[in-house]
């Protein structure tokens, strides 16, 4: 048997923002935002 | 290399190996060996994890991928954040919860022994072939130096990477690999700043920049939907995604990374952390590779980056003809020059007729450098069947050891002995963490002592550090290293994927029906791509698909023959 981890808590909340769901959504909107700015990158040096 | 450099580089890995090695003791249990008593912060697996897929591949393959063929490859990536969000919101959890050593211990659970073994002989077989390349990568830079064939620089790093990890447990390498990136990411900052200082004077950041993107360098997005293009949105995007899920979530050298995270929480921010990170910092590896390329467009580049193949030509009968191809070359290069510096005067003056004139004629130029560099590896293979006529990973490496300054360049060549050793530890734990966990103590001894636990992963570790040594020596026969390492994964990702998400997802199939479904999946994506019917990005969406599709279609069939009358 595994010992268990002194630090096991799910509940912990994510820095920055009040829900995990939050996290996830800025994470995606950063994503878009990185493929905007290398599609405008493309366009301006192409 | 210098006294400095070779000071710089020595003084560098004694440090880190001594530190993992300090790191390591007192390590007495199987636990603490293989999961670091799970105890680390969130940015312990950030930089983990980061370390771990970094490898010293990413530092040599990207910026020659940029310098011949553009900035596309970022793409590849665009699928990780997604990725990661899966893993924070399915994976980690479950993982966590069922305190499991390996990913393959939840399949056993969830469907039944065959299944376990089967995606854990898949994981076995794809890191054990990966990592022989991955070691092989970091030999390339010694055979520049030393100027001696690959073979010897393979075993030399081989044996000394095995070495570290036999002694070096899970916490250590994670301790190690938050060194490891500091350096990393300074290192290569110097470099960008280095090759910005080297061009002309009347080339600053931006002009480079412009340089290359009018000879096709800064392609970062390609909106096309030709399946067969390898790196475009929509192939990072949607293969990308289910490369990174099945690579983060079911390939345990990653999977090892997160579960020593302290909680699910920490081992969640550190792979966020990941999915924030990486994309911008493999973008700025390329754009190191571009800046390279405009670089070159002023100082002419060699005939072929790979000194020792170079050599041995030259040293060969063929050298009558080596040279003539080389006056050629001085003459196009020399053109070459002129309409740069005809783009760069056009591009300030901003005249645009100018510019889409001289885009033309360096374009041609472009050709007739690559018929030369063709005309140059015919001789080589004509001198030596064996000869290793990709010169991609050889672009940067040259770059370093011939520009930048003394001690520079052993920090360099440092960074790229770290990530491959980041790497390569992260995998050969890995590789005994599924040997001894799936295997030995599943099926050979379930009832052994702790200590014997440790000792057969010390073991296995040695076993799987001399296979992967094996298959390095065979490395130097496989064209881009980046690629072949991608390629072999998406030849087995996507059906261990499709495993995990039927386990995850699809409650209704049971293991018969996934283990056959997996089977048949894994011989038609071998078709498929041994026939180079797609891009090798798709397979793993096809094979995680066909899992999928053929668990559903053989459970109904299970069914179905368990009860033809559909009673209940």
């Amino acid at each position: 048997m595994k010992p268990e981890s002194p630090l096991q808590n799910e509940q912990e909340l994510p820095p920055f923002v009040k829900t995990w769901r939050q996290f996830y959504r800025l994470l995606i909107g950063w994503l878009v935002f990185l493929i905007l700015i290398f599609y405008a990158f493309t366009k301006y040096f192409e | 290399m210098s006294g400095i450099d070779w000071a710089v580089l020595i003084l560098t890995l004694v440090v880190i190996v001594t530190y993992g090695i300090y790191k390591s003791r007192g390590e007495q249990n199987i636990h603490g060996y293989l999961l670091g008593n799970q105890s680390l912060p969130w940015y312990h697996v950030c930089l983990s994890v980061m370390a771990t897929q970094a490898s010293a591949i990413t530092f040599l393959s990207a910026p020659g991928l940029a310098y011949s063929s553009g900035m596309s490859f970022v793409q590849f990536y665009f699928g990780l954040p997604l990725a990661m969000i899966v893993l924070c919101i399915t994976f980690v959890p479950i993982f966590h919860r069922l305190k499991v050593y390996t990913a393959y211990e939840y399949l056993e659970q969830r469907f039944d022994l065959k299944t376990r073994a089967l995606t854990a002989f898949l994981f076995l077989v794809q890191r054990g072939l990966s990592t022989g390349i991955t070691i092989y990568a970091p030999s390339i830079i010694l055979s520049t130096i030393l100027n001696i064939n690959t073979t010897y620089t393979t075993l030399f790093i081989g044996s000394l990477v095995v070495f570290y990890t036999v002694y070096g447990g899970t916490k250590a390498v994670s301790y190690t690999q938050i060194l490891q990136m500091s350096i990393i990411f300074c290192g290569l900052f110097a470099a960008g700043a280095m090759v910005v200082h080297l061009l002309p004077a009347n080339i600053g950041f931006v002009k480079a920049i412009s340089i290359a993107g009018k000879m096709g360098r800064t392609n970062a997005i390609d909106l096309t939907f030709d399946p067969n293009n390898r790196y475009t949105l929509w192939t990072g995007l949607l293969g990308g995604f289910f490369l990174q899920l099945s690579y983060f979530g079911t390939d345990q050298s990653q999977v090892g990374r997160y579960l020593s995270g302290a909680s699910v929480s920490q081992s969640r921010l550190g792979l966020l952390m990941n999915g924030l990170v990486k994309i911008p910092m493999q973008f700025l590896i390329l754009l190191i590779g571009v800046l390279v390329f405009t670089f070159y467009q002023y100082n002419k580049p060699p005939v072929f980056f790979n000194s020792f193949e170079l050599n041995k030509l030259e040293k060969s009968k063929y050298n009558p003809e080596l040279n003539k191809i080389k006056a050629e070359y001085t003459l196009i290069h020399k053109e070459k020059e002129v309409a740069v510096n005809k783009m760069n005067a056009a591009l300030d003056k901003d005249d645009t007729g100018l510019i889409d004139e001289q885009r033309k004629v360096l374009q041609e130029a472009d050709q007739k450098e690559k018929s030369i560099k063709k005309q140059v590896t015919d001789l080589m293979v004509k001198n030596d069947i064996h000869a290793n006529t990709d010169d991609n990973n050889y672009i940067f490496l040259s770059f370093v050891t011939q520009y930048l300054p003394r001690g520079l360049i052993g920090l360099l060549i440092a960074i790229i002995f770290l990530a491959s050793m980041g790497s390569t530890a992260s995998a050969l734990n890995s590789l005994a963490s599924t040997t001894v966990i799936d295997i030995y103590k599943r099926l050979i001894k379930k009832d052994a002592s702790d200590h014997e636990y440790l000792q057969v992963s010390r073991l296995a570790t040695v076993f799987w550090g001399i296979v992967c040594i094996v298959m390095a020596l065979y490395a130097s026969k496989i064209g881009n290293l980046l690629e072949a390492v991608n390629i072999l994964g998406s030849y087995i990702y996507g059906t261990i994927l499709g495993v995990f998400l039927v386990a995850f997802y699809v409650k209704s199939v049971n293991g018969r029906a996934v283990f056959f479904g997996a089977v048949l999946t894994e011989i038609v994506v071998t078709l498929l791509g041994w026939n180079e019917v797609v891009a090798y990005l798709w397979l793993n969406v096809i094979g995680c698909m066909l899992v999928i599709f053929f668990s559903l279609i053989i459970q109904t069939f299970i069914k179905h023959k368990k009860n033809p009358r559909g009673l209940s």
